[in-house]
C-alpha cells in the first residue's frame, strides 16, 4: 500500500523547540546565519514550528502592507516592465567540483559548503559549516562517540545546538533527533552523548568554540576546524 | 437580507482580506498569462512599500529602491508557484523580499551566499488541514494587527523588521524606554496567543 502512505514513517516529533522570539527573528530574517541554521534545521523535523514560522511570515506581509509608502522613482514601473522580457539569468556557472550532497543530513544543511571531518578529540570528529563569517558565529557539525561529551561553550552568548542523529542528555533534559536548545555559554552544563549510540549535532556558538573535558578542567580550543 | 452595506469603517479586516484576494488573482494572472496590467497593479501597491521595508531595515533609500526592483521582478518570474491556499498575497511577497535582503547583505561581503529560499522555506508539503488553519491565523494576526493603535504598531514594526535593540526604538519614537518595553510585550503576547494559542512550547 505504499501509494495510500501520505507520509513516510514518521519519527517522533521533536520535544525540544526554538522559542517564539527565536522562531520571529527566523521569520523575520533578522536571526543572524549561525542560529538560522540550527532553527532551519530543527524545522526540517518540526512540522509545529514550521507553522508556527509561517504564521509570524504572515505578520511579515501584514506589517509590510501596513508600511507608509515610500515614493518609488518616477520611470520605477517603467523599468520594470521593461525589464519583465529579459532573458532569464544562465543557470549558475558549474562549480568546479560537483558538491556531494549528503542525503542523510536534513535539506538545511544539504547545499552548504561543508569542511572536511577532522579529529577533534577520542572519539569526536567535526567539521565546519560555512555561514557568513561577518555574523561572528561559529557553526560546526559534531559525531560524538556513545557516551562522549558534546564540545559546546563559544566566549559569549548563546550557544545553539540541533540533534540531527543519535541523543545527548544534559542538566536539561534529553535531546534526540531534531531537538534544539538555545543555552546561554555561561551555564554550566556538560551534554553527554548517550551511552549506546553515537550522536550527529550541529552546533552554532559566537567566537571560538572550546570543547570541556569530562572532568571540566582541560580546556581544548578548537583552531583550524 | 435587508440589511444596510456596513460602511467603510465597519470592518477593516474584511476590507484587507479583500485586497489580499485581488493580490492574489493578480499572481495567478501573471502566472496563467504574464498580465502585465496585474503586474502594474502589483508593482505600484508593493514596490513602494517593500522600499519603505527595506529602508526600515537600514538600506538607504538607493539600494532599498533596487531591491524593491528586484523583488517585483522575482515576483513576476515565481508566480507560478505561489499558492493561495497555502499563503495569503502580502506573506508571499514578504517572504520573497526578506530572502533577497538576507542574499544581498551577504553577498555584500562576499560570503557564501547558500543560505539562500530553499533553506528558509521548508518546501515539504503541510497536511491540508495544517495549510487551512494557517490561512486562518494568518487572518486572524492581520485583524489583530489592525486594532493596534498607530504607536503600537510603530513599535512593533521596528521590532519585527529590523530587531532594533529596545532604546534605539525609543530614541527613533521618541518615546521613554518603558512605554516601548510595556508596548511591545502588550502587542507580542497578543500576536504569541494567537500563533501558538494552546502554549506548546515555553
Ligand atoms: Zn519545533
Amino acid at each position: 500500500m505504499i501509494t495510500a502512505m501520505s507520509k513516510p514513517p514518521s519519527i517522533p516529533l521533536p520535544t525540544h523547540h526554538p522559542d517564539a522570539d527565536l522562531l520571529m527573528r527566523y521569520a523575520a530574517g533578522t536571526l543572524p546565519a549561525g542560529p538560522a541554521l540550527v532553527v532551519a534545521t530543527h524545522l526540517d523535523f518540526c512540522p509545529v514550528c514550521r507553522r508556527q514560522v509561517h504564521a509570524w511570515e504572515a505578520v511579515g506581509g501584514a506589517l509590510l502592507n501596513n508600511q507608509r509608502p515610500e515614493a518609488m522613482a518616477e520611470d520605477a514601473l517603467e523599468r520594470a516592465l521593461a525589464r519583465l522580457d529579459a532573458p532569464l539569468p544562465t543557470a549558475r556557472m558549474r562549480p568546479k567540483t560537483e558538491p556531494k550532497v549528503d542525503m542523510a543530513l536534513p535539506p538545511a544543511l544539504r547545499q552548504r559548503a561543508l569542511g572536511p571531518w577532522r579529529f577533534v578529540a577520542p572519539g569526536i570528529r567535526g567539521r565546519a559549516v560555512r555561514v557568513d563569517p561577518a555574523e561572528d558565529y561559529k557553526v560546526m557539525l559534531f559525531r560524538v562517540g556513545a557516551g562522549m561529551a558534546i564540545p559546546t561553550h563559544g566566549h559569549r552568548g548563546m550557544e545553539y545546538t540541533c540533534v540531527i542523529d543519535g541523543a545527548f542528555s544534559d542538566a536539561f533534559g534529553r535531546f534526540a533527533s531534531g531537538d534544539m536548545a538555545a543555552v546561554d555559554a555561561a551555564a554550566e552544563h556538560q551534554p553527554l552523548a548517550d551511552p549506546d549510540s553515537d550522536c550527529l549535532c550541529l552546533i552554532a556558538v559566537r567566537g571560538r568554540l572550546r570543547i570541556h573535558s569530562l572532568l571540566g578542567r582541560l580546556v581544548q580550543p578548537l583552531v583550524g576546524l | 437580507m435587508g440589511l444596510p452595506e456596513a460602511g467603510p469603517a465597519a470592518s477593516p479586516p474584511a476590507s484587507t482580506v479583500v485586497l489580499e484576494d485581488v493580490h492574489a488573482r493578480h499572481l495567478q494572472a501573471i502566472a496563467t498569462q504574464g498580465d502585465r496590467a496585474a503586474y502594474a497593479a502589483l508593482f505600484r501597491h508593493y514596490a513602494p512599500r517593500l522600499k519603505s521595508y527595506l529602508m526600515t531595515t537600514g538600506l538607504p533609500a538607493m539600494e532599498a529602491e533596487e531591491l524593491a526592483q528586484e523583488a517585483m521582478l522575482t515576483i513576476w518570474r515565481k508566480a507560478s508557484i505561489f499558492d493561495p491556499a497555502r499563503a495569503r498575497a502580502a506573506t508571499w511577497i514578504f517572504t520573497i523580499a526578506r530572502n533577497l535582503r538576507i542574499d544581498a547583505a551577504r553577498r555584500s561581503r562576499a560570503a557564501d551566499a547558500a543560505l539562500a529560499q530553499e533553506s528558509l522555506t521548508p518546501a515539504e508539503p503541510e497536511q491540508a488541514d495544517e495549510v487551512l488553519s494557517a490561512l486562518e491565523v494568518a487572518d486572524r494576526l492581520r485583524a489583530t494587527l489592525a486594532t493596534l493603535p498607530p504607536d503600537q504598531l510603530a513599535v512593533v514594526r521596528l521590532s519585527f523588521f529590523e530587531d532594533a535593540p529596545h532604546p534605539d526604538i525609543a530614541r527613533r519614537l521618541g518615546i521613554p524606554l518603558g512605554t516601548v518595553k510595556s508596548r511591545l510585550r502588550l502587542a507580542m503576547a497578543r500576536l504569541r496567543g494567537l500563533i501558538d494559542p494552546v502554549g506548546v512550547k515555553p
